[in-house]
């Protein structure tokens, strides 16, 4: 990753903020900058210390309600509303700066909308980039069965990269009613990722993955462990802004947010907290998933089975991340162990969502037909929660919190070897996930062992991601929730594009 | 309490007719100052502004700063039910959401009243800053709608270049190219009819037929049309409104996508 001067981001962020209106956001920063969010939010702590007055603020706090204890609510604030907004929660909450711009913005989607451009542009990237999206590098959540090697490179995706963030879908005895649906590893950085349905019930796993993503939350910016993917998507105020990270076109983007608020009203326990955690449109898509696992229930075992696979692979020197996972539901015991890393899961994913949803899996730009209706479905089925996030869970998780906290920060692929499986994940210009399975030959896992690929492939990504936001008068930066809906229907080639006129005139 | 009344009725139809293609819904700012709108279109390509001056009406009260949403399709609707000679008279109460449209004829022995809906739009203000134009072209309206009007049945984009030669818009499509010159020319016996062109530097921009053809809607409402290009700004097409007044359209010019070449 590419290491930055802080000296030298807090220029960009002056030049970013006052010369280019940009709202920087940490999360923003931290993917651009390739560091972690934590430091991202020091940072950005330290410019507003510095040039304050100059800037308006955004924070976002986070903490239990004090009104109702059993609510864990996650709030953007503007400086002037923080103290106003601080009573609400109990004793401790935690503060971070969320973002800095020049002014607030009208329209509340241009809070996110560099932010969503960018997510964007990395998941553009071909896999073979390095990429912080990819490979999650800020990620708090990890899983015990995908190794990472310290500082090492990889121009290979592998197959347990892409696939980590998953769509757990639970089902309850009576199939048509879906109680849990819940994201357990936002690996990637948790936007856009790949989902792994895990075709079983288990909700303990599930309510105990909840809270340790809301314990994460709650530390004060936590000093070693960045809580990323964590934090990034718990906006409980501007819960759209979780989605417009995702998809494409922005109507689909309002679309999934409201599923969200939905599941989050059906979700009774715990994890009604997950939508604005872990996940962005995931849980619309683990909704799909949900589906899909009523129908395929029966295939539960085949990826249980062949879990512990990767285990042994560690190679020495490497740092384990650990999640350790408790289970309150005793029938489900004999689920309770989930590889990522494995191709075998990529699999018995792929193949179930072929039988599903051959589209979807195999052909990029195809629509994926089967799983919009059923989600379109679903979101009827739903009723609208307006509240925010919160949750009623135990706050007992602690230890798992301190497991994450000593994980380490660093991370990168795992090294396979010969041909392997690779799982792509993309977003289509329609705002859709394609997925697809392809083979990679070992040629270019010899870029693991060879640095110079890889760095060059990163410093593509630095320089891509840089692009739209510091040069070009004409992106639409800071353009609003319009510019970014237009934005995948670029035109190829050589055509000239149609500029914004919001490019040129500021709102006042 | 608002009450504007516009003895030029047929100002105030025009003004619509140039808008409403362009834009559906927009806001009109009543103040001591005039009456303006500010929009832009759906895509946020092209923006328009209007400015009726308050000493062009021949009775202008308005009480307090007002924001009228009104939907021009329906607003233009009501104006054309008034006849090229009527006088208009706005009307609008406080808290009221309705606006009332007042036609009397010249000779005051017809007086109709329309009463419209006012609607509540969420609309962006954008504050468009004073700036040095690299090129300033004056010409006749009708010549700038004749010129979008053929080119845009060549093309769909035209490119508009300002050198010491004159203005040059060029076009092409699939059945070929096209390339008009106008030079300037300040002799001609009515003012209107000149072609003046103010160049500081050379500017060459491009921008989509279908907007300016439709700012060309505004012909009617002058004699002659300002075009100001600068290659860092949008074009703005201009058109004096009498003496009260001007309707400015802003387009923004399409440019090379940079994104688009780095991924390729």
């Amino acid at each position: 990753m590419a290491v930055v001067d802080a000296q030298d981001i807090l220029g960009q962020i002056q030049l970013l903020v006052v010369d280019k209106l940009q709202v920087v956001s940490y999360k923003w920063l931290s993917r651009n900058f390739s560091v972690s969010s934590d430091h991202a939010k020091r940072l950005l702590q330290e410019y507003v210390d510095k040039h304050g007055d100059e800037v308006e603020v955004i924070y976002s706090l986070s903490g239990w309600l004090s009104n109702n204890s059993q609510t864990f609510c996650i709030k953007l604030a503007s400086s002037e509303k923080l103290e106003e907004a601080k009573k609400k929660f109990d004793s401790h909450c935690t503060v971070h700066v969320y973002s800095i711009q020049a002014c607030i913005p009208q329209d509340l989607a241009v809070i996110w909308n560099a932010e969503f451009v960018q997510a964007e542009e990395l998941f553009d990237q071909p896999p073979t980039a390095e990429n912080c999206l990819w490979n999650n590098r800020f990620g708090a959540i990890s899983n015990p069965f995908v190794n990472r090697v310290v500082g090492g490179k990889s121009a290979v995706v592998s197959i347990d990269q892409p696939k980590i963030e998953s769509g757990i879908a639970l089902k309850t005895k009576t199939e048509d009613v879906m109680k849990d649906v819940c994201l357990q590893q936002p690996f990637k950085g948790g936007n856009l990722g790949t989902k792994e349905d895990l075709k079983s019930s288990n909700a303990g796993f599930i309510e105990k993955t909840a809270q340790n993503v809301d314990d994460g939350n709650k530390k004060p910016i936590p000093v070693k462990e960045s809580t990323n993917p964590l934090q990034d998507h718990k906006k409980g105020v501007l819960k759209d802004k979780d989605s417009s990270e995702s998809g494409g076109s922005l109507a689909s983007l309002w679309g999934r947010a409201s599923l969200k608020h939905k599941h989050s009203s059906m979700v009774k326990d715990a994890n009604s907290n997950i939508p604005c955690d872990g996940c962005h449109l995931d849980t619309a898509d683990a909704q799909i998933f949900a589906q899909e696992a009523a129908e395929v229930a029966s295939s539960d075992d085949d990826e249980f089975a062949r879990i512990p696979s990767k285990r042994d692979s560690n190679v020495s020197g490497t740092r384990k991340r650990q999640f350790i996972m408790h289970f309150s539901d005793e029938d489900d015991d004999e689920d309770n162990v989930v590889s990522l890393a494995s191709p075998e899961p990529a699999n018995a994913n792929s193949r179930l969502h072929s039988s599903q949803n051959t589209k979807k899996v195999n052909k990029e730009k195809e629509p994926k037909t089967d799983s919009l209706v059923s989600k379109k479905d679903m979101e009827k089925s739903f009723e609208i929660s307006e509240k925010s996030s919160n949750a009623s869970m135990p706050k007992e998780e602690n230890n798992i919190r301190n497991d994450l906290n000593k994980t380490s920060e660093k991370d990168s692929s795992s090294v396979s070897s010969k041909r392997k499986k690779v799982v792509k994940t993309r977003i289509d210009e329609r705002g859709r996930e394609v997925m697809e399975v392809v083979w990679e030959e070992s040629g270019l896992s010899k870029g693991d062992a060879n640095d110079s690929p890889t760095t060059a492939a990163e410093k593509r990504h630095v320089v891509t991601a840089n692009k739209d936001h510091v040069t070009g008068n004409y992106a639409p930066v800071n353009t609003g929730s319009k510019a970014a809906a237009k934005k995948p229907g670029r035109v190829g080639g050589k055509d000239s594009k149609q500029g914004n006129i919001l490019s040129f005139f500021k709102k006042i | 309490m608002l009450e504007l009344r516009l003895v030029q009725g047929s100002l105030l139809k025009k003004v619509l007719e140039a808008t409403k293609d362009l834009v559906t819904d927009a806001n009109f700012d009543c103040s001591a100052t005039g009456f303006s709108l500010q929009a832009m279109d759906s895509s946020h390509v092209a923006l328009v502004a209007l400015l009726l001056r308050s000493e062009g009406f021949e009775h202008y009260r308005c009480d307090r700063n007002i924001s009228m949403g009104m939907n021009l399709n329906n607003m233009s609707k009501m104006l054309k039910c008034a006849g090229n000679d009527d006088i208009i008279t706005i009307k609008g109460d406080d808290g009221s959401d309705t606006v009332t449209f007042m036609f009397e004829s010249p000779n005051q022995d017809k007086i109709s009243d329309f009463e419209m809906k006012l609607m509540d739009i969420d609309s962006e203000h954008l504050g468009i800053p004073e700036a040095e134009y690299h090129a300033i072209v004056k010409m006749p309206s009708s010549e700038f709608q004749r010129i979008c009007k053929d080119l845009s049945s060549i093309g769909d984009t035209v490119v508009i270049s300002v050198t010491k030669e004159g203005v040059k818009f060029s076009t092409r499509g699939d059945i070929g190219t096209a390339n008009i010159v106008c030079r300037q020319n300040k002799t001609v016996d009515k003012p209107e009819e000149a072609t003046i062109i103010e160049m500081n530097e050379p500017v060459s921009l491009t921008f989509a037929l279908r907007y300016l053809n439709s700012f060309t809607k505004a012909t009617p409402l002058s004699e002659s049309v300002t075009v100001s290009l600068s290659s860092e700004l949008p074009v703005v097409v201009e058109y004096k409104i009498a003496d009260m007044g001007y309707i400015r359209f802003y387009l923004a010019p399409k440019i090379e996508d940079e994104d688009e070449e780095m991924k390729s």
